[in-house]
Order: structure tokens, then C-alpha cells, then sequence
């Protein structure tokens, strides 16, 4: 394996957004322009998974130095402090990493056929590569400024690609939101940076870690960490622009705006444990984590019922779908807020050991699960719009009898959501619900119900949409349906199903690891 | 811990072993498909009217009148106040959701700065 996979995983992408330009300007087609940047993903994805064994199997952490002579010495020069740019892979950022990959391949895939060609389809490409690299940047970074950079990146481009059907009245603004509410978020963690870099003089995040004083500047710094990351990961109530957002850019780009939202509920996680969690380190004055964990628990619990309640009664397809996006980061925020709250208990970590750490296993799993079954949701949506060239729910019925693969891909996808088994939800809720019951039998009773007006919203969306009788009249595209858009929704379905049958292995060599990966409790 | 065996464990109460749990659904539908092959009716036939829906003795095609909008009608009518808070909150107002992320942070502050956390 090489040494310099850390960095190709990201400047790939990045490299590649280049050329493709140049290549279009050679005259390169569709044709030639698809198979190299669906080429690229694919070799991203063999990279992220090649380091499974070194990371995840056998526990190891990976530290690329960069510019150093030997970059996988985490200080090069010898010195106490790291003075370099650092990417570090643990569990938990190769557990998102692949979440990235496997979920911009798909949607790319997807998008060959989502997208007509106009002559402008090569910026498409290039602003999709631009966005997954800084998704993959803002994984991989152990460097808060570096960590700023990337989430600028992957903002800009996604609300460049939010904006990408310039024709049309409402994605225009749609990105501008976009733009306007990341530009908010992304000022105030360069606030929360700046404080930290001014009491300790690093942006190394173990090193400021080792160094915290728990100070008042401290705290300040981690609420706008956290309040910006939470804005930007969709938590109530700063959800409001995500409904607006997802559900104007066109389907593959929302899938990515989701993915850009786990990435930055994994910043969220990493600022509460591997930032500013260091609860062996006997200050007296350091944070309460049962407070924290509490203000978290909240946040999760109106996300899941703010979101459910407003998804019951939209008529927007995709609206509805990206409602249920804030009320899944609920569940996530719910396990990790358990989680956050048992850390640091006065019983020798013993809380944390039965349910804390199951809780946080299960908002970790849910996270991956979350991104699969909802990425494949809003591609079946994305079919249903090109079919009826409308997202409104009155206006469509009975594509059961044309697009059967689709019917049986969005049920996979709502049984998925909805905490069915044998799917992947199923799994990951067991878990959360188990946890938090132990925790507090009101939140776990709480969660069960949110997913049953989930069934309930789904289905309605497949009485309205697939169900009834075939009307030829409402169907405003009768073309087949592309292979690409097919390939990217089987994919899913395949993965979906598949971590439902088998959530143990997924459990035991991801999952773990990532928990690891973030928390050191001895 | 070892998570796997938290999942598959009974000692909370739960088996969840979906492979098998998929193998034995599979073997009752299996049953179930024999034993219709043997005993149920053979008077089927797919080119009658007894395919159609039956609507309340209503011979014609099933009303399907009934849309999205009109789905859990008395659900969203008995909780017509709450949900209507919900839709002024979601008014698609920028102004109204950097508010709510100033309040966010001017609480959190509150809670932290003021020793609360």
C-alpha cells in the first residue's frame, strides 16, 4: 500500500476537476467525460477501502504529514508540536470517507442519465469532483484551518451545483440560500478556530486537545464549533433552509448536499470528542458533559419530531423527503447525545461501557445507513419528477405500472427509513432504541413513535405516486428509464438490503473502529 | 463490548437474526405456496370481473379522486394550531433563519458562559 494514498484520495478528485476542463476543450464528449470522472470515483472508492485492514481491522491510525520528506511521521521535523499540515484516518473519518464514496459514485452514475447534456454538463463534472474532494478534505483533516478550507470548498460547490438549473425560477435562489446560510456557518467556525489558535498557537486538533485549559474562551469557541456544524448538518432549529435547498437542486446534488450534511455532523462529533472531550484530563473545571449531552439529546429529539410532523404534511416529494432528513439527524444527535452525557460519569465509565457507547454505535451506524437508504429515496423521487415533471404529490399517480424497478427500489428505501426489518434502519434503531431506553424510557418510546408517522408519511407518497391506475395522460416523459439512474438505485438497493441481512459485519469492522476511532475511554 | 452480540444476543430481550429470519420466511411462504397449489380454489380466472377491485358492490372502476392532500385529513385537521405554528416558522424567510441561529448561539453562550455548563 502506498504511503501517499491519504492525499491522492483527496487531490484525485481535485486534479481531476482541472483536466476536465482541458479535456473539453480538446473536444473530449459525454461519453469520454463520464467514464474518466465515474473512473476516478471508482479508484477513490478501491483507495478508501484498501485502507480498511490498516485502520479498521487491525485498529491503526494513519498520519500524513504534508510536504514532509517522510509524511507519515506525524511531527517530521522532531519537534514537540506539529508544525505541518496533518490528514489523520482513524475509524470513524475512513467510516465517513466511505459514506462519501460510495454515495457520490452512485450519484454521479445516476446523474449521467438525471442530467441532460446542453453543452454545459462538463462544469456539472468538474464542480461534483470539486465538492466530493472537499467532502473527503474535511474527512480526512486534522487541521482546523485546513478543516475551514474544505468546508468553504465543498460549500461553494454545492451551491453552485444547487443553482446548476439556471433556467428555472426557484434553484437559483435555492443556492443562494445555500450559499448565504453556509458563508453564516462557516464565519462563526472560523470565529471558534481563531480563539482556539489564539490561546495555543496551533490548529493541530490532537495538539490542541492535549493543550485545552477549559477556558471561558475555550467554551465560547466549541459553541460556535458546534452551533455552525449543527446549522449545517440540519439540526432543529436551524433546519429551515434545508427543505428549501434539497429540494430544488436537482436529484444527485441533493444526494451530495445530504452527504455534505453527514460530513458535517461528523465535524460535530469530532469537535464534541477528539477537540474538546478530554475527560481524563482531571480539570476540575471542565465542561459538564451531562449538560452537553442533554443540549444535544434535545436537539435530536425536536429534529426527529420538527421533522416528521412538517414531512406528514407536505405535498412536495422532495420536500417531504428532505423533512425526513432533519428528523434522521435526530436519531443520530439522540444516540450520540446518550453517548455524550454517560462519558463522562462518575462510575468509572461504566454507563458509558452498557449503553452509552451502543447508543453512539447505533447513531454512528445510523448515520451510514441513513446516508444509503436516504440517498436512494431521493433518486426515486428524482424518477418521479422526470416522469411526471412535477414534484407535487396530487399530480401523480399509479407509476407502479411503469417503472416497477423503481416502486420496489422506494419501498426498500421507506421500509429502510421507517425501521423496518429486514433493512438497514431496522438495525441501526434496535440499537438507538435499546440504548436510550436504558438511558431515559421517554426518549426510546419518543424515537419508536417518530418512526411510525415516518411509515405513515411514506405511505402516502406510495398511494399517491405508485399506486392506482395507469394514466398515460399525467406522464409527461415516457422515455426509459436511463441505465445510469438504474445502475445508482441498484447499487443502493443492494446495500441497503444486504446491511439489513448482515448489520454485524458492518458493525463489527466499521461501526467499532469508528467508535474507537473517536472516543479513548480506558 | 462487542456490538454484534449486543445485537444478536437474547440477554435484552431481542433476536434479531435477519438471515435467518429471512430463510424462515421463506420456508412458510414456501408452505403456503404448496398448500395453495393443493387445496385452494382453481376457479380463478384473470379475464373475469372478479379481478377488479370490489368498491362496495360498485361494479365500476375504484374513485381514485382521493389524493396526497387529502390523506390523514382528521390527523392534520384536530392538529390544525400546531401544525399551523410549524408553517409560520418554515415562511422560506433567510432573515428568520439567521435568527434562529443567533438565538441558537446566544443560549448556548448564556448556558455555557454563565456557568451553566
Amino acid at each position: 500500500m502506498s504511503k501517499h494514498i491519504p492525499v491522492i484520495i483527496i487531490t484525485l478528485p481535485l486534479l481531476f476537476a482541472f483536466v476536465l476542463p482541458v479535456l473539453g476543450f480538446a473536444g473530449a464528449g459525454p461519453r469520454v467525460r463520464n467514464f474518466l470522472v465515474t473512473a476516478v470515483f471508482i479508484a477513490v472508492n478501491i483507495m478508501i477501502f484498501s485502507l480498511i485492514p490498516s485502520v479498521s481491522l487491525d485498529g491503526g491510525i494513519i498520519y500524513y504529514a504534508l510536504g514532509a520528506i517522510d509524511p507519515t511521521v506525524a511531527t517530521p521535523e522532531g519537534l514537540d508540536f506539529p508544525v505541518r499540515i496533518l490528514l489523520k484516518i482513524d475509524g470513524f473519518s475512513l467510516f465517513i470517507a466511505i459514506i462519501i464514496g460510495i454515495v457520490s459514485l452512485t450519484s454521479y452514475i445516476y446523474s449521467t442519465g438525471f442530467i441532460e447534456e446542453d453543452g454545459k454538463t462538463n462544469y456539472f463534472a468538474v464542480i461534483f469532483m470539486l465538492l466530493t474532494a472537499g467532502l473527503l478534505g474535511m474527512t480526512f483533516t486534522n487541521d482546523l484551518f485546513n478543516f475551514f478550507v474544505f468546508l468553504e470548498v465543498a460549500s461553494i460547490a454545492g451551491a453552485t451545483l444547487t443553482s446548476y438549473v439556471t433556467w428555472k425560477k426557484h434553484p437559483p435562489y435555492a443556492g443562494f440560500k445555500y450559499l448565504l446560510i453556509s458563508s453564516i456557518a462557516t464565519t462563526f467556525f472560523l470565529l471558534g478556530v481563531g480563539l482556539c489558535y489564539a490561546q495555543y498557537g496551533s490548529f493541530n486538533i490532537e495538539y490542541i486537545n492535549l493543550s485545552l485549559s477549559h477556558s471561558l474562551l475555550d467554551r465560547i469557541a466549541l459553541v460556535f464549533m458546534i452551533s455552525a456544524m449543527a446549522m449545517k448538518a440540519g439540526a432543529v432549529p436551524m433546519h429551515i433552509w434545508v427543505p428549501d435547498t434539497y429540494s430544488e437542486a436537482p436529484t444527485p446534488v441533493t444526494v451530495m448536499l445530504k452527504t455534505a450534511g453527514i460530513v458535517c455532523l461528523y465535524a460535530l462529533f469530532r469537535i464534541s470528542f477528539s477537540l474538546f472531550g478530554n475527560p481524563l484530563s482531571g480539570i476540575v473545571n471542565s465542561i459538564n458533559n451531562t449538560t452537553l449531552g442533554w443540549i444535544v439529546i434535545i436537539l435530536g429529539v425536536f429534529s426527529m419530531f420538527i421533522g416528521v410532523s412538517m414531512a406528514l404534511i407536505q405535498h412536495d416529494v422532495k420536500r417531504l423527503m428532505a423533512f425526513h432528513s432533519v428528523s434522521q439527524v435526530g436519531y443520530m444527535l439522540l444516540g450520540l447525545g446518550v453517548g455524550i452525557a454517560v462519558y463522562t460519569n462518575n462510575d468509572n465509565g461504566q454507563a458509558f461501557q452498557i449503553f452509552g457507547k451502543v447508543a453512539m454505535a447505533g447513531g454512528i451506524f445510523h448515520i451510514m445507513n441513513n446516508a444509503f437508504y436516504k440517498s436512494l429515496l431521493f433518486l426515486t423521487a428524482g424518477v418521479m419528477e422526470k416522469r411526471f415533471g412535477t414534484r407535487n404529490l396530487d399530480s401523480m399517480i399509479g407509476l407502479a405500472h411503469k417503472d416497477l424497478f423503481t416502486t420496489i427500489a422506494f419501498v426498500i428505501g421507506a421500509l429502510a427509513i421507517s425501521g423496518i426489518p429486514p433493512f438497514n434502519g431496522f438495525a441501526s434503531k434496535l440499537l438507538i432504541y435499546e440504548s436510550v431506553y436504558m438511558f431515559s424510557p421517554m426518549l426510546s418510546i419518543i424515537a419508536m413513535f417518530v418512526s411510525v408517522l415516518t411509515l405513515a408519511s411514506f405511505m402516502k407518497v406510495f398511494y399517491s405516486s405508485f399506486l392506482g391506475p395507469r394514466r398515460e395522460d399525467l406522464i409527461v416523459n415516457d422515455k426509459k428509464i436511463p441505465l445510469g439512474m438504474t445502475i445508482g438505485m441498484l447499487v443502493l438497493c443492494v446495500l441497503v438490503v444486504l446491511m439489513g441481512l448482515f448489520p454485524d459485519i458492518v458493525i463489527n469492522n466499521l461501526v467499532e473502529p469508528a467508535i474507537s476511532g473517536l472516543v479513548n475511554l480506558k | 463490548m462487542n456490538f454484534a452480540e449486543h445485537l444478536l444476543k437474547q440477554d435484552i430481550g431481542v433476536f434479531w437474526y435477519p438471515a435467518i429470519m429471512l430463510l424462515i420466511l421463506l420456508f412458510i411462504m414456501l408452505i403456503f405456496y404448496i398448500w395453495g397449489r393443493l387445496y385452494f380454489r382453481k376457479d380463478y380466472n384473470a379475464d373475469t370481473d372478479q379481478v377488479k377491485p370490489y368498491n362496495s358492490g360498485n361494479l365500476d372502476e375504484v374513485n381514485y379522486s382521493l389524493k396526497s392532500s387529502n390523506l390523514y385529513w382528521g390527523f392534520r385537521k384536530s392538529m390544525e394550531g400546531y401544525f399551523n405554528f410549524l408553517r409560520s416558522l418554515h415562511n422560506g424567510d433567510l432573515n428568520d433563519y439567521s435568527k434562529w441561529f443567533v438565538i441558537f448561539i446566544a443560549l448556548c453562550l448564556l448556558l455555557v458562559g454563565g456557568g451553566f455548563l
